[in-house]
């Protein structure tokens, strides 16, 4: 028996099995080998919509005026982190907002201007937007100016001076609470001026220039010092007069597109190899500015309750501008996944909904053909697939 | 005895599965045609074989003639050499294949129980397949793996003088997996997968009968021996549940089809043995009408009937405790030949095999079955494929007066 038990094992110890070499191809059955073919499918239908999106958190916070005469205002509520008590008594010499710019479109000689006002109304930035009833909560007097002599080019720092009353007020608000609250400051494109729209550095940006207001002041000794506040909380706001007419995308205001393909002829069993989405810019009416990745990216659309622009945010994927062989300038988008998954019915196929890549931090605007456009304009998925 | 029995049961519950032939991407695989270690040697024959020292797993009806309890387990090592127009690839694999373990229950009546693991068929394959495309190629990649394991139990009886009978229930489960898949030269596209599992699941039942007084009647003196055995397998109606999973562009899907049906078809087999002196002759007939079967419902174009014929000679030793080792070792030789039950471009797959083994005893309750087959399955023509096939099988039993009652004194 232990003999049995022995050869047992040694047997076991022995087997063995190696990979083969690949022969056979003959027999694999023709029903069983998948054959490539490709087709080209056209955008069945579109339509452009402005989401309500709340711009905090952005590394640029805009400010400015559109050729449409559409403002951009941004906003600022400066949060102390030092008490104030060498303020008490003290003297406000001189008080100055200072921004850092960091992105800038359409801004030519001489450049944009900005009024500083006093924000009326609570705000935070998770919460404040375009449809905000704060967002209207703007005081009509200027109290400092961003002047036309300030350089809007990248990594400026322009200062305006402010109201002492106001910073006051502000220093006040923190350290007796009978006083009324401080909300902020709003910094407001002149009215009538050149057009053009600039970014700041926001308190969100990691690169170090954040908001900072600045106060001189002299104690009640006689002695001069100055404190600076560079922390708190920042958004912007952008509204336009009227909805977009044209297929597009345009960063900062919210405006996406939704694009709608027609999958069901498709067999469900289909294998998606590659399924590339081209879209091609009408230049003449698109606002870039290079200073931000020159790209759109595409969600899968999502059945939403009520809105029209329910996307899912893991499904995506991004198209890079180039240039095609007549010279259109296009952007190209693998949506293999996405237009797999409407083939086999993992996700139901509401569209794509399509917006600029750096919405937050830009306002560029990329206006689209649309499914009405010639042909070698119009929208269109090339399908490379096979079947089982 | 308890370790081993337990032991055995783990390996092969594990070990049944493996790579083949890449004929067995047809049907459920290739159909194993293994008896027993020491039928191996002789062209694996033994329907109407009878031994108190063997487990016969052809033919229940022969378990009558065990008078001690019996373990037996096998081990094969196999090497294909498959050659097709695109050139020659070679392969081995070896597992464990099969446990058996018998006892006698009530030896006047010959009553006896088997319990017993085999595989009943093996898939194991791999293809691959390149595509133009795009001025490059596409690599398409078919492999399929498992196969159909049999857990049986048999039980024997003579219900008459010279005649005994006896029937095994075989639980058939197993699953049968086959993958596809397609690689692309490069990122621009993406590849994607089928997996494709068959589990599968269903009874059948094997009738064996084996009649022993054909010597008698023939007026053959009492140093030849002459049995007739027969068996019929009831064919299985088998359960499949087929789950196909895709992967594609970073999804995926799951298909499910539960419930769903395969025939095995009825089987029947012949066998007749003769012994004269120490010199057992045997030769075997197997038929199984593979016409009828169908998978979820459809014949498959490339199955038909398959036949099988085969013979062997055994050279037993004397049973002299004064011999030699050499002189107890017992010598075996035969061969086979089957029309499988495939018929592929319109070409019957054949094979024919030459066996040969020993039997080496390892003490005097245990003893090794050494048996070796050498065949050609197919042909190149037709864009077929010629498996030069070498099988080893190497099969332990081993006795022991388990479950009997020693007599009283």
């Amino acid at each position: 028996m232990k003999n049995f038990f022995a050869g047992f094992f040694l047997l076991l110890i022995i087997g063995c099995a190696e990979k083969p070499k690949m022969i056979g191809g003959n027999l694999v059955g023709t029903e069983n080998i998948s054959s490539l073919d490709t087709v080209t499918i056209f955008a069945a239908g579109n339509s452009t919509f402005t989401s309500t999106l709340n711009m905090g958190y952005a590394t640029s916070n805009l400010a400015g005026r559109t050729a449409n005469n559409e403002e951009i205002i941004s906003f600022y509520n400066f949060i102390p982190v030092h008490a104030f008590d060498s303020l008490v008594g003290a003297t406000l010499d001189t008080t100055e907002i200072r921004l850092t710019v960091n992105y800038r479109l359409h801004v030519t000689a001489p450049p944009v201007e900005f009024d500083v006002r006093e924000i009326t109304s609570s705000w935070t930035q998770s919460a404040l937007n375009k449809d905000s009833s704060a967002s209207k909560a703007i005081g009509s007097i200027s109290i400092g100016t961003f002047s036309a002599t300030d350089s809007m080019n990248l990594g400026s720092t322009i200062k305006a001076k402010i109201d002492t009353a106001v910073i006051r007020r502000w220093i006040e608000s923190y350290r007796d609470t009978s006083t009324a609250d401080f909300y902020g400051f709003a910094v407001q494109p002149k009215t009538g001026v050149v057009t053009g729209v600039v970014g700041f550095s926001t308190f969100s940006d990691y690169s170090g220039y954040y908001p900072t207001l600045v106060i001189k002041y002299t104690t009640r000794f006689g002695t001069r010092d100055s404190m600076i506040v560079s922390s708190g909380e920042d958004t912007y706001i952008a509204r336009l007069t009227t909805p977009p007419a044209t297929f597009q995308v345009y960063g900062g205001f919210g405006v996406r597109s939704k694009l709608l393909f027609n999958v069901n002829a498709f067999d469900k069993a289909l294998m998606i190899h590659g399924a590339t989405l081209t879209l091609t810019a009408d230049s003449t009416s698109t606002l870039k500015s290079g200073l931000v990745p020159d790209s759109l990216v595409v969600f899968l659309g999502i059945k939403g309750t009520t809105d029209v622009d329910s996307f899912s945010t893991s499904n995506f994927a991004y198209g890079s501008h180039s240039t095609d062989s007549s010279g259109n300038n296009i952007y190209q988008f693998d949506v293999s996944r996405l237009v797999q998954s409407w083939i086999t019915n993992i996700n139901v196929n509401e569209g794509f909904v399509l917006r600029w890549a750096s919405e937050f931090n830009s306002a560029e605007r990329v206006v689209l053909y649309d499914s009405n456009a010639d042909v070698t304009k119009r929208p269109k998925i090339k399908l490379l697939y096979s079947h089982r | 005895m308890k370790k081993i029995l337990f032991f055995t049961i783990i390996v092969s519950t594990f070990s049944f599965a493996g790579k083949g032939s890449i004929y067995s991407r047809f049907g459920v695989g290739e159909i194993n045609s293994f008896i027993s270690g020491r039928s191996v040697g002789m062209g694996n024959t033994g329907i109407a074989l009878l031994d108190n020292s063997y487990i016969n797993l052809s033919n229940p009806a022969a378990l009558g003639m065990i008078n001690r309890s019996l373990l037996t387990a096998g081990y094969q090592y196999q090497n294909f050499a498959s050659t097709d127009d695109g050139g020659t690839s070679l392969f081995g694999t070896g597992n464990i294949n099969s446990f058996a373990l018998a006892f006698p229950i009530y030896t006047p009546k010959k009553i006896a129980l088997s319990i017993a693991a085999l595989p009943f068929s093996t898939v194991g394959y791999e293809q691959q397949l390149s595509t133009p495309f795009n001025g490059t190629s596409i690599l398409q990649t078919f492999d399929g793996r498992g196969g159909i394991s049999s857990a049986q139990l048999g039980i024997s009886y003579s219900p008459a003088q010279n005649v005994m009978v006896g029937f095994t229930t075989h639980y058939l489960f197993g699953a049968i997996f086959r993958d596809k898949s397609i690689v692309f030269p490069n990122g621009d596209y993406h590849g994607g997968s089928y997996s494709e599992t068959f589990s599968m699941r269903g009874f059948g039942f094997t009738f064996g009968g084996i009649y022993t007084g054909i010597d008698k009647l023939f007026g053959f003196s009492e140093t030849r021996q002459v049995n007739l055995g027969a068996t019929v397998f009831t064919g299985s109606s088998m359960t499949i549940d087929d789950e196909t999973l895709t992967d594609f562009s970073s999804n995926t899907d799951t298909l499910k089809q539960n419930n769903q049906s395969a025939t095995l078809p009825v089987g029947f087999s012949l066998g007749l043995s003769y012994n004269l002196r120490n010199i057992n002759y045997t030769a075997d007939l197997n038929f199984q009408n593979w016409d009828n079967f169908k998978l979820k419902g459809v014949h498959p174009a490339e199955i038909q009937n398959s036949i099988r014929i085969g013979a062997g000679v055994e050279f037993l030793p004397p049973k002299d405790f004064t011999d030699t080792y050499l002189e107890k070792v017992a010598y075996r030789v035969g061969g086979y030949f089957r029309q499988s039950y495939l018929k592929i471009n319109g070409h019957s797959i054949n094979e024919i095999f030459g066996t040969a083994g020993i039997g080496l005893p390892l003490s005097a309750e245990s003893r090794m079955n050494i048996g070796v087959e050498y065949g050609i399955r197919g042909t190149t023509s037709s864009s077929l494929i010629k498996d030069n096939v070498f099988r080893l099988v190497l099969s332990l039993t081993a006795s022991e007066l388990m479950f009997i009652e020693p007599p009283v004194e």
